[in-house]
C-alpha cells in the first residue's frame, strides 16, 4: 500500500510546480501593470488566479507529504535545500534588480541622437509645440495587426519623451474599438487622434511634420484664412506641375490655415475673413482697380506677401507695373528692374543664394541655413515713409550683382557692369509694418523659390512658412523645420579601382582568413 | 580579475585553433562582402547615379543577422564540452571562482567576436573612400556599438546554456531556439495582441538594435536592455557552474 501511494506522489509536485509557475507569471505581469509596461483586461481576474494558484500548490505540497513523507523529511534535512534555496533567492535578487534597472531605464528614458544631421531628433519646431502644450494631449494610434506600429509607435514615443509629460498616447485596434472610431468619426487604419482637452484632431499619416500639424492645430483653434490671388498668372495652389504652388497650400493647411484662391477681376472684393492675401509670381500687370482693391484692404489693416518675378522673364512688358508701384510709394520696398546674378552659388548664377538674414522674427530662427532663390529680382529699402518700418530680410552676398542688361544675358554673357549694374549684397526679402493700421506686408523679389520643386530646398520652406506666419500675426507658430541633412553621393569609381574594391572585399578578406585557418590546423597537426 | 584574463586568453588562444573560429569569421565576413560589393557594383553600373548611397547598415544590419546562427555554434563547446571531458572537474578544483570562469569563458569568445568586429571595420573603410563627402562616422560607431552589444548578450545566453549541457548539439539548439525567439518571434505578439504589446516590444532585441541603434540612436533603456541579457545570462552559467559542487 505504502508503496503504491507513493508511486501517486509526484503528481503533488507537479501540481504545486504548476502552481508555482502560474503564481510567478501573475506576479511578474502584476509588476509590469505597476509600472504601466501593461494594460490588463480584468485585473481582478489575476486576483482569483493567485488565490487558486496558492490553494493548489498547498493541496499539491500535502498531496505529496502524504503520500511519500519519506523523501519529504530526506529533503528537508539534505544539502541540496541549502545550497538550493540560496541559488535561488540570489537568482530572484538578481532579477529582480535587473527587472528594476530597466524599469527605470523605460520610465526615464535617456536618448541620444548621435548622427551627424541629427536626422533622427524631432525638428525643433515640434519640440516648440510640445514644451508649449498648455494641458495633456492623449494620442490613441488606431492601429489594426495588419499594419505595423513600429514606425509610429517610435514617432509617438519621441513626442512624449519631449513633451515634458504632457503628451501620452496608447494604440488601439480599431476593430476591437467600433465605439470609440465612430464617436471621432475615424474612418480606416493608422490614423492618429489627438485629444486635448474638448478639443481633438484627427492625423492621417503617421509623419512628424503630420503630427505636429495636427498639434498645431489643436493648440490652435482658430483657422486664419488665407487667399491667393488668381487672374494674373499668378502659380497654381491646387494642380501640381512645373510651376505650381501645392507644396505650400499642403504646409499651410498642416499649419490651420485655410487656403482659398480669389480672382479680384471676377469677384471684385477680398472677403472679410481674408487674414492674408498672397500674389504668387504674376505674368501679367494688375488691373487699377484690383490694386486699388488691394489697398484699402491694406489701408483696413490686411496683409500682404507679394512674390514677383524680374520683368524680362514675365509678360509684363513696359507697362506700368501698378502692384511694384504701390509697394514702393507706400511701403517704401522699390523691387529693381534686374535680375540677381550670384557667380558664387553652387547651382546657377541665376540662382542667387540668400546667405544673410536680418534680425527679424521671419528669420531670428534661421541663421545658418541658406534659402536659394532663383530668377529673382532685387529690392531697394526707402525709409522715407515714417509710418511704416520696412527690413530687409534676405541678403545675398557681396560679389552678386543685380544684372540689367538683359540682351547680353540673352546671348549668354554674365559679367558685372559697373555703370550699369547694382553691386551687392542685393536684398532678395523685404518686410514692412504700418504701425498705425497694423497692416504687413513681406515682398520677395522672385517667387520659383516655393515652386513646388525649390519649396523643399534647404530654408525655402521655413523663410516662406514664416512670412505667412508673420503677416497673419501668428509669430507664436513660427518655428523652424529640420536643417537639410548632408547629401551624400556615390563616387563611382573607375574601372579598375571598381575590379580592385570588389576583388579585395570577395576574394582578398575570405582567402586570408581561409590561408590563416589551414595554417593553423597544419600547426596543430605537426605539433600532434 | 587575473584568473579571468588568464581563462579568456587561454579560450581566446583555443578559438584560433579550431576550424570553425575561421569557418565562423570566413561566413561572417564572407556574406557581408559579397552584399556589400553587389550595392557597389550596381551603383557603379548605374549611369544615373540616382540610387541613394548605402549607409553603415549594409554591413551592421547584415552582421547582427549572422550573429544569430553564428553564435550558437561558438559558445556550444565552451562548457558542454569541458564536462563532457570531464575537464570541468579539474578547473572546479582549481583556486578558481565559478563567475571568473564563466566570465573567462565568455570574455575568450568576447574577443574572439571582437576580432571579427575588428576586421570587418575595413567594409566601411571601403564604403567611406567611395562615398562623398564619407559615410555618417557617428551612426557607423552607432551601430557598431550595437552589435558589440548584440554580441556580449548572445554570448552570455551561449555560454549559460553551454553550462547546463554535456552535448554540444544540445547545447547548440538550444542556444540557437533562444537567440531565434529573442532575434525574430518576441516581436509578433506585440503585433498580434493589443494588450501587452509594450512588453513584448521591450523584449524585442532586433527592433532594439535595428529601430536605435542600427540607426543611430542611442536610448538608456537599450544600454541598459543588453547589459542586462549580458549580466542575467552570466549569473546563470555561474549559478549553474556552482550547483555542480552540490548536486
Amino acid at each position: 500500500m505504502k508503496n503504491n501511494s507513493k508511486r501517486f506522489a509526484p503528481i503533488g509536485l507537479i501540481l504545486s510546480g504548476l502552481a508555482t509557475i502560474t503564481m510567478i507569471g501573475v506576479l511578474i505581469v502584476r509588476g509590469f501593470i505597476s509600472a504601466n509596461l501593461y494594460t490588463a483586461l480584468d485585473p481582478e481576474l489575476l486576483d482569483q488566479i493567485i488565490i487558486i494558484a496558492t490553494a493548489v500548490f498547498i493541496i499539491g505540497l500535502a498531496l505529496f507529504s502524504i503520500l511519500d513523507p519519506n523523501s519529504v523529511r530526506k529533503f528537508l534535512t539534505g544539502r541540496q535545500i541549502r545550497y538550493g534555496s540560496n541559488s535561488l533567492i540570489l537568482l530572484v535578487a538578481f532579477v529582480g534588480i535587473l527587472i528594476v534597472l530597466n524599469i527605470l531605464a523605460y520610465r526615464y528614458p535617456q536618448r541620444w541622437d548621435v548622427t551627424e544631421d541629427k536626422e533622427r531628433s524631432l525638428a525643433p519646431e515640434t519640440i516648440q509645440a510640445l514644451q508649449k502644450l498648455p494641458e495633456p494631449v492623449n494620442a490613441i494610434a488606431f492601429y489594426s495587426f495588419r499594419v505595423s506600429r513600429e514606425s509610429a509607435g517610435q514617432l509617438l514615443e519621441d513626442f512624449r519623451v519631449n513633451s515634458a509629460g504632457n503628451f501620452d498616447y496608447e494604440f488601439m485596434n480599431p476593430d476591437d474599438n467600433p465605439g470609440v472610431t465612430n464617436k471621432f468619426g475615424i474612418t480606416g487604419d493608422s490614423k492618429i487622434l489627438l485629444q486635448m482637452g474638448e478639443n481633438h484632431e484627427i492625423v492621417s499619416i503617421s509623419t512628424e511634420q503630420e503630427l505636429t500639424g495636427g498639434l498645431i492645430r489643436l493648440l490652435n483653434p482658430d483657422q486664419p484664412t488665407i487667399y491667393f490671388l488668381t487672374g494674373e498668372g499668378e502659380h497654381d495652389i491646387e494642380t501640381a506641375g512645373d510651376r505650381s504652388y501645392t507644396d505650400v497650400r499642403q504646409v499651410l493647411e498642416n499649419k490651420n490655415y485655410i487656403v482659398k484662391t480669389l480672382n479680384l477681376q471676377a469677384e471684385n472684393m477680398i472677403p472679410e475673413d481674408a487674414r492674408a492675401v498672397v500674389v504668387a509670381g504674376p505674368m501679367v500687370p494688375f488691373t487699377k482697380e484690383s490694386v486699388a482693391l488691394i489697398k484699402d484692404y491694406m489701408e483696413a489693416g490686411g496683409s500682404m506677401l507679394v512674390l514677383t518675378n524680374p520683368v524680362f522673364i514675365t509678360d509684363l512688358g513696359e507697362e506700368a507695373d501698378l502692384l511694384v508701384e504701390y509697394l514702393n510709394s507706400e511701403w517704401g520696398i522699390a523691387l529693381n528692374n534686374d535680375i540677381v546674378i550670384d557667380t558664387n552659388s553652387p547651382y546657377s548664377p541665376f540662382s542667387a543664394v540668400g546667405a544673410q538674414y536680418a534680425q527679424h522674427p521671419i528669420t531670428e530662427k534661421m541663421q545658418g541655413i541658406a534659402a536659394i532663390f532663383p530668377n529673382t529680382r532685387s529690392i531697394t529699402i526707402n525709409t522715407e515713409n515714417l509710418d511704416v518700418s520696412p527690413t530687409p530680410l534676405v541678403l545675398t552676398i557681396d560679389q552678386s550683382w543685380g544684372e540689367t542688361d538683359f540682351e547680353a544675358l540673352e546671348q549668354d554673357q554674365i559679367a558685372f557692369d559697373e555703370d550699369l549694374d547694382i553691386l551687392g549684397p542685393m536684398i532678395l526679402a523685404a518686410a514692412a509694418e504700418n504701425t498705425e493700421t497694423n497692416s504687413r506686408v513681406v515682398v520677395f523679389g522672385g517667387s520659383s523659390f516655393a515652386l513646388d520643386g525649390n519649396f523643399d530646398f534647404a530654408g525655402n520652406a521655413d523663410l516662406f512658412v514664416n512670412s505667412v506666419d508673420w503677416a497673419v500675426e501668428q509669430e507664436s507658430l513660427i518655428g523652424i523645420t529640420k536643417s537639410p541633412p548632408t547629401v551624400r553621393t556615390f563616387n563611382p569609381p573607375g574601372s579598375l579601382q571598381l575590379i580592385l574594391t570588389v576583388v579585395s572585399i570577395t576574394c582578398i578578406i575570405p582567402l586570408a582568413i581561409i590561408i590563416s585557418g589551414t595554417y593553423a590546423w597544419v600547426l596543430r597537426r605537426r605539433r600532434g | 580579475m587575473r584568473n579571468i584574463w588568464t581563462i579568456a586568453k587561454r579560450e581566446y588562444k583555443v578559438f584560433f585553433a579550431t576550424p570553425l573560429a575561421y569557418i565562423v569569421m570566413l561566413f561572417i565576413l564572407g556574406v557581408i562582402g559579397l552584399i556589400l560589393s553587389n550595392a557597389i557594383m550596381q551603383l557603379a553600373n548605374n549611369p544615373f547615379g540616382v540610387n541613394q548611397p548605402p549607409d553603415i547598415s549594409i554591413v551592421t544590419g547584415p552582421m547582427s543577422f549572422l550573429l544569430v546562427f553564428s553564435i550558437p555554434a561558438l559558445t556550444m563547446r565552451l562548457l558542454a564540452d569541458e564536462q563532457r571531458m570531464g575537464t570541468l572537474e579539474l578547473m572546479l578544483t582549481a583556486p578558481v571562482r565559478d563567475w571568473e570562469l564563466i566570465v573567462g569563458k565568455w570574455l575568450g569568445s568576447f574577443l574572439y567576436i571582437l576580432t571579427i568586429i575588428g576586421v570587418s571595420l575595413i567594409f566601411p573603410l571601403i564604403l567611406n573612400s567611395l562615398i562623398t563627402p564619407g559615410i555618417d562616422q557617428q551612426k557607423m560607431l552607432s551601430g557598431y556599438l550595437g552589435i558589440i552589444l548584440v554580441s556580449a548578450a548572445f554570448l552570455s545566453i551561449g555560454v549559460a546554456i553551454s553550462s547546463m549541457f554535456n552535448n554540444q548539439f544540445a547545447a547548440f539548439f538550444l542556444t540557437l531556439g533562444f537567440l531565434v525567439g529573442l532575434w525574430f518571434l518576441i516581436g509578433i505578439p506585440a503585433q498580434i495582441f493589443s494588450s501587452g504589446s509594450e512588453l513584448f516590444n521591450y523584449l524585442n532585441m532586433n527592433s532594439r538594435f535595428h529601430s536605435s541603434l542600427n540607426r543611430g540612436v542611442i536610448n538608456l533603456s537599450d544600454l541598459v536592455y543588453f547589459l542586462s541579457i549580458t549580466a542575467l545570462g552570466l549569473f546563470i552559467g555561474s549559478i549553474v557552474i556552482e550547483s555542480r559542487r552540490w548536486r
